[in-house]
């Protein structure tokens, strides 16, 4: 068994290969418009997980009850999602 | 200095815009209403407050066309009696411009509209319209504006801090201490968990501007988490996001082909994720409008997404009042 990172509320954010540009911008609203072409947003759905939710909003979102923990034994289905998946169920395990 | 004129302006009812296309003046006011309560044997009329209030919106010499989806046609569907449904109104007058100020009513409406000169389809008109409901202040997330296609606002969205509904309070010192004590010179109007933003405040060691969590002490003092060696002065302190939760309006004063459209408000604490804050109903037909409450913690950064359904297009007008 895993925790997981599930959506209560529909989400938007960053892919992992474009969170690095939105971090350097400091904000999706302050990226240039060369940047905001290279940046793959995704949207979950509510009710969908969100593994790869950026580090910086997952404490704010789980706090607030957008987002919840899981404990689960199903592994994410995508190569992106199942790394942080992992990578989180490492961190958890120390 | 900036000129404001009829394009400034918003006026919109259930989804109608009642904006004429000439406008001399369009004003508002909110009246606290009292009742009549002296009786036999007093001297002087007397009257009581019973707690409700009701505004009042007038456009005096206006000139009104009387084309279909303007005044006409919302006074033709207008309800005939006090028990009707309530209209959602939204005015603004500052400009149509996402994150400025407009103001949003929900209640039982009445119109008056006395005709002083006709030609053609081109009408004269004194306005009155009053509506006997709640009012908000809020800043607009999507102006009215026509959309071909799905759309969000996440690149331009309205940052809190930045509202001008919003009063910066000054602040007079950062005390030495962990934490720190924030005081002001007048009543900060923070709850304990808020979101602050501290900006212009100097000497202070470290540097204390940005965002914390507030924690309220006295009505004039709070603390922030940081580790003061050297107090510092002056600047300003606003919050960062609401606690109270709000309402969003939705105005749809047009739809052609689409068979469906779905408006979601969206809220973001750090600008990089971004969460559902409201969902409006589908809108299959226009005219069609929305006043929808939100409870618990609204973040600081606020964007619109538009989901529509088909091919066609929509003229939509969004915002939202935090509480």
């Amino acid at each position: 068994m895993s925790k997981r990172l599930r959506a209560v509320k529909g989400l938007m954010y960053p892919d992992a290969n474009s969170l690095p540009i939105v971090r350097e911008a400091g904000g999706l609203s302050r990226l240039t418009p060369e940047q905001r072409k290279k940046v793959k947003l995704r949207e979950i759905s509510s009710g969908d997980w969100c593994d790869d939710l950026p580090e910086e909003s997952r404490e704010h979102l789980i706090k607030k009850g957008t987002v919840v923990v899981v404990q689960t034994s199903e592994v994410p289905k995508t190569k992106k999602t199942r790394k942080a998946f992992l990578k989180g169920s490492e961190d958890e395990d120390g | 200095m900036a000129k404001y004129g009829p394009a400034s302006a918003i006026f919109l009812v259930d989804g109608y815009d009642m904006l004429a296309n000439k406008i001399q003046t369009l004003r508002h006011k909110v009246t606290a209403l009292q009742t009549k309560s002296d009786g036999l044997g007093d001297e002087w009329e007397e009257h009581s407050p019973i707690g409700v209030s009701m505004a009042e919106v007038v456009q005096e010499g206006a000139f009104f066309d009387t084309n279909t989806l303007r005044s006409h046609a919302a006074l033709k569907d207008l309800p005939s009696s006090p028990e009707a449904t309530t209209r959602v109104v939204c005015v603004g007058f500052s400009g149509q411009t996402k994150g400025l100020a407009f103001e949003g009513f929900e209640g039982v409406y009445q119109q008056d509209y006395e005709v002083l000169a006709t030609r053609g389809e081109l009408q004269k008109v004194n306005a009155t319209y009053k509506v006997t409901g709640k009012r908000e202040r809020g800043v607009i997330l999507q102006e009215l504006a026509a959309k071909t296609a799905d759309w969000d606002t996440e690149s331009t969205p309205v940052d809190y801090t930045s509202d001008t509904n919003q009063h910066a309070i000054p602040i007079t010192s950062s005390s030495v201490a962990n934490p720190t004590v924030i005081t002001t010179p007048e009543p900060h109007g923070l709850t304990s968990t808020q979101k602050v933003l501290i900006a212009g405040h100097s000497g202070s060691t470290p540097d204390i501007n940005g965002e914390y969590v507030a924690t309220v002490v006295t009505t004039t003092t709070f603390t922030i988490p940081e580790n003061v060696t050297v107090g510092g002065t002056g600047g300003t302190v606003v919050q960062s996001n609401s606690i109270a939760g709000g309402y969003g309006f939705q105005h749809v004063t047009a739809l052609t082909d689409f068979t469906g459209f779905i408006g979601t408000i969206r809220d973001s604490a750090d600008d990089i994720a971004y969460a559902d804050l409201v969902a409006f109903a589908n809108v299959t037909a226009a005219p069609a409008a929305e006043r929808k409450y939100v409870a618990g913690t609204c973040d600081r950064y606020l964007s619109f997404k538009g989901d529509v359904t088909g091919t066609g297009s929509i003229t939509v007008f969004c915002g939202f009042c935090r509480s």
